[in-house]
Parts: structure tokens; sequence; C-alpha cells
């Protein structure tokens, strides 16, 4: 009962501050979708029609898996960082309170916020004409999907927010993290990429969800490989699991004081 | 009653095999308004912090209501509301909102943690401005809200660390009333400062330098241990290290402070003194402003007793 507890009442906590920080939502919910709008008009003016649709469904994977990460990998650790500079977690040490529950409260608020921002991203795409075909056991699939890329961002999140100490290098090591991953395995389709970057990719949680996302809504063919077998699916599995039980034990550690 | 709230016995605490605290023992009562005093670096927080059960020590024991704090336990927690010196509440959220997250972080029933926070935020004055952000809150308010959060559930002691840095001198005096109401409202109160004046209405005083506590008494006793009667300020032009030292050399038992613009003499015998100084600036052609006597502070209590100014470094 008192763990629910404390899960709720840091999961309310961070939820009203990522919902009320401009900043937060400016680069987790904004700049997906202002890339959403402008990324078409910049690039694809010599696409043939009738790619366009998946095209766009495409992007739409892309952006939301860069608002997952951008969530979880810089404003998750640039709050927590926030929190440490402001002492919460010398009085959250004095109180009786576990760790892990307080986390875990954090890690449910990028899911939700994640939820919320996805969901936008998703009706300004079909509104802009992308085109996501999936069957109702595809979209459960999808939301697992998505769960382990947030899974594993948050880990990543973690890591930072215990190693590194103040807000504005936190966000900022996360938002590096984050272009990183973002232009070696999700903006370009996986076809696409140069074959030194190709294994990246292979050994990327984030990619690799990101990938079997895309394949699953608008196609193999786009992406240019399927990711759904053994040695991908298990690599994305061990590894999210590893970063997040790694992410958690180091924030538990370096961020709490007893 | 008067039940012993803490007890702390043979804390130390080494950073890079340096020694902070050194076989420190503390007993509070329910009764107590405690006030740790010292200089910067003489490890009062560091102790704090410990008895908190924020920070691990090295050897000793520290229980709170009878529970060991040691090795993380949560059970002796509940007893402890604790105030770092940061403002830790979330400017994001209101002051309403901020003292719902930590009474359900302590698991407070709804109708329990709704009553408490409502006659909080009376007892801090605080109603109007419940639903304001707090980052809109003026430093008072916000330590006032902190205290509000410590004392949420079922503390017994309240850890204050330096709770008046930083608050004009009205607000301090308001804020120090609060506290002192709290404490006669049944709870303990732990408060380091170092700033003598926040000092003046505990029950009981502590005096810390480099690492141990030195002197331990009521406000009257420490005054009675250290013989001091009263303490003569100086006001004399051009100010100088030379006429420091000429108020120094008139009496071998003074200690002579720069505070402000004036000089401070604490004298164990000050009964004849004031018409030497007088004698010596006017001899001396320095521009006489004034030259009066007053009762000796905490502050000139612990210099005397500690050889160390409150205000410097341990």
């Amino acid at each position: 009962m008192s763990g629910i507890s404390q899960i709720r009442a840091s999961f309310i906590r961070s939820m009203r501050i990522f919902l009320r920080d401009k900043a937060i939502i400016g680069s987790s919910i904004m700049m997906p979708v202002f890339f959403l709008i402008v990324l078409p008009i910049v690039f694809f003016q010599h696409v043939p029609m009738e790619f366009m649709p998946a095209l766009r469904g495409f992007l739409v994977v892309a952006m939301i898996t860069l608002l997952i990460m951008s969530t979880a990998i810089s404003n998750l650790p640039g709050s927590i960082a926030a929190d440490r500079d402001h002492d919460l977690y010398s009085k959250l040490s004095s109180m009786p309170v576990n760790p892990v529950y307080e986390c875990l409260g954090r890690v449910v608020t990028v899911f939700v916020f994640s939820a919320i921002g996805s969901l936008m991203v998703i009706v300004l795409g079909l509104t802009m004409g992308a085109e996501l075909i999936v069957t109702s056991f595809d979209l459960l699939l999808i939301v697992g999907l998505a769960s382990v890329i947030i899974l594993c961002s948050s880990g990543v999140g973690l890591l930072i927010a215990g190693v590194v100490k103040s807000e504005s290098a936190a966000a900022h090591v996360g938002v590096a993290i984050v272009m990183f991953i973002y232009f070696i395995g999700i903006a370009f389709p996986y076809s696409d990429l140069p074959e030194l970057l190709r294994p990246f990719v292979h050994v990327n949680p984030i990619c690799l969800g990101s990938n079997m996302i895309a394949v699953l809504t608008v196609g193999e063919e786009l992406v240019g490989y399927n990711p759904f077998n053994f040695t991908d699916v298990s690599v994305m599995l061990l590894l999210t699991s590893l970063l997040f039980i790694i992410g958690l034990y180091v924030y538990s550690r370096n961020c709490w004081r007893r | 009653m008067k039940s012993i709230v803490l007890d702390a016995q043979g804390i130390t605490k080494s950073y890079n095999g340096k020694k902070v605290l050194d076989g420190i023992s503390l007993q509070i009562r329910s009764t107590d308004f405690y006030v740790l005093m010292g200089p910067n670096g003489s490890g009062k927080s560091t102790l704090l912090s410990i008895l908190a059960g924020t920070n691990p020590f090295d050897t000793g024991c520290v229980k709170i209501c009878g529970d060991d704090i040691s090795q993380g336990r949560l059970e002796a927690r509940k007893h402890i509301g604790y105030v770092p010196q940061e403002n830790f509440c979330s400017d994001f959220l209101t002051g309403r909102e901020n003292l719902w997250y930590f009474a359900d972080l302590l698991g407070l029933p709804k109708s329990q943690a709704k009553a408490e926070i409502e006659k909080l935020l009376k007892m801090m004055d605080l109603e109007d401005e419940a639903d304001r952000r707090v980052a809109e809150y003026s430093g008072g308010m916000k330590k006032k809200l902190e205290v509000a959060t410590a004392l949420l559930g079922d503390s017994e002691i309240l850890f204050l660390d330096e709770p008046t840095t930083g608050l004009d001198p009205t607000v301090r005096k308001d804020f120090l009333s609060l506290v002192q109401e709290i404490n006669k409202q049944g709870t303990a109160v732990l408060l380091v400062t170092h700033i003598g004046e926040d000092a003046e209405i505990a029950s009981r005083v502590g005096f810390m330098i480099q690492g141990e506590i030195v002197a331990e008494g009521s406000p009257e006793e420490l005054k009675e241990i250290s013989g001091l009667k009263s303490t003569i300020i100086v006001d004399a032009t051009p100010r100088s290290e030379e006429l420091m030292l000429l108020l120094a050399s008139l009496s071998g038992d003074c200690i002579v402070i720069e505070r402000g613009e004036s000089f401070e003499l604490t004298c164990e015998e000050p009964r004849g003194m004031v018409p030497k100084i007088v004698n010596m600036l006017q001899e001396s052609g320095y521009n006489m402003h004034r030259v009066g006597t007053r009762p000796p502070s905490l502050d000139d209590i612990f210099y005397k007793l500690t050889a160390c100014p409150i205000g410097g470094e341990a």
C-alpha cells in the first residue's frame, strides 16, 4: 500500500512539473511536432506521391521515438538534477521512502507523458496524410515495443541522472545522446544507412524497437530489413532490462543519500 | 513527560581521512528547543544530516524515539521532520500540491492528509497563498512551507539546517517565533545556525567547533560559565587595525572583534573600562562617535568560550 502511494506521489508531482515546464513541453513534444511538419516540406519534395503516405508514416514513428528519447534521456535526468540541486534528495532520504518506488513514479511519468505526446504526433501525422496500417494484435505489440523503448531510454536517463549532477549538464548530455541515437538509427531507414553504421542498430534497443514498430506500421520494404528475428529481439530485451536495472541502481545509490 | 526523542552516542565521521565529527554524543528530549551554534566548517550541518538519517557515519549510534537509524532503516524515519538548507519544494507546484506530495509519500490516509494539510497551512499563515505556485513565494514563505512538510505525519523531532539564512530580520524573528510555538506544542527542535540571535530563544544551546560540542547548556547557563557581564561597543574613526590593537591592550582579559561599523570588547570585568577607552581615544586623536555597553550576546559568549568567532571558519 505504501509502495503504491509513493509511486503515485512521485508520479503526480513529476507529471505536474512535466506539464507545467515550458522547456520540457517544448523539447519533448513541440520539437517532434515541428519536425513532423517541416521535414516533409524540406526533404520529401522530390518523392513520388505514391510513397508519401508510407514515408510520412515512417516519420511519425521516428518522431514518436524522438519524443520518448527526449523525455526520458534528456528531460528526466534534467528534472532529477534540478531536484538534486534543490536538496530534495536530502529531504527524501530523511523520510520512510523507498528510492525504487520514488523512481518508478518518475518512470510512470515518462510513460504517460510520452503517451500523450505520441497521441498528438499520431493525430497530426494522420491529418497530414501519414499511412499507418495496424491490426489490433499489431497495436498491442506496438504498445509493448514502445514500452521497451521507454524503459530503455529511462534506464539511460537514470544513468545520466546518477552520474551528472548539474541540471544543465544532465540535460545537455541527454540531448547529445538523443541526437546521436536519432541520427544513427532512427532518422533514416536501415537500408539508407552506411554499412559502417548498421551494426550499431543491432545493439541499440531503441533503434531496434523503433524499426520493429516501423515494420509493423509502414512495412518491411521501407525499413529495409526485418528486425523480428531471434537475435535482435533477444538483444533488445536483454539490453533494455540490463540498462533499466543499472539505471535504477545508479540512481538509487548516487542521487539518494543514506 | 520528558521522553528522549534523539539519542546519539559517539558519532564519528571522516571525509578523505580528515575527521569532521569526533565522537559526538547528544540527547534531545521531547520538550527541547536545542540550537547548535558553530562557525562554517565546524561540522554542524554534517552532524544534522547524520541525525536526520541522510548521511552515513563511521562509528556510533543514532536512535530516534528508540529506533536505530543506521543501515538505512525506514522505521526511525517516520519520526523525523527534516528541513535542509536549500528550498526543496518544487517551484512548479503550488504550496498545497507540495504538501500533498509529501503526505502521499508518507502514505497518510486521504482524510488525515487533508486535515493535516489544512491545519498546517493555517498554522504557517499560508492559507491564502496555498494555491499559488511556490515560484511566487518569498524566502520566508518557502521556509514556512518546508517546515510544514516536515511536520506531516508522526514527526517527533524537527531538524532545521540554518533556516534563517537569507531572511530579513523581521521575517527571521517571525519564523523563530513560529518554531518556538511548534516546540511548545510538543515537537522537539534541533536547529543549527551560525547566527547567535537564533539561539536566544532556545532552551538548550550547544557550541560546536572542529567536530566537537565544546560547551552546552541554557543561554543563561552558558552566560554564567563564560563569566561575561557585558559587551562594550566602540564606534570611533578612523577604524584601523591599530585601534583594534590599542583596545586589546587596555586589558589582558578583553577580546576585541570588529562587527559592522564598530568594535566590540567582551571582558570578564568591564567595570572601569569605559572611562579608560574614552581617555585612550581622546589621547590618541580618534573621533569618538559612541562608547557604550550592552548585555553579552550568544555570539560573544561563543567567542569567549571557544576563542573562535562565530562568523569565521572553524
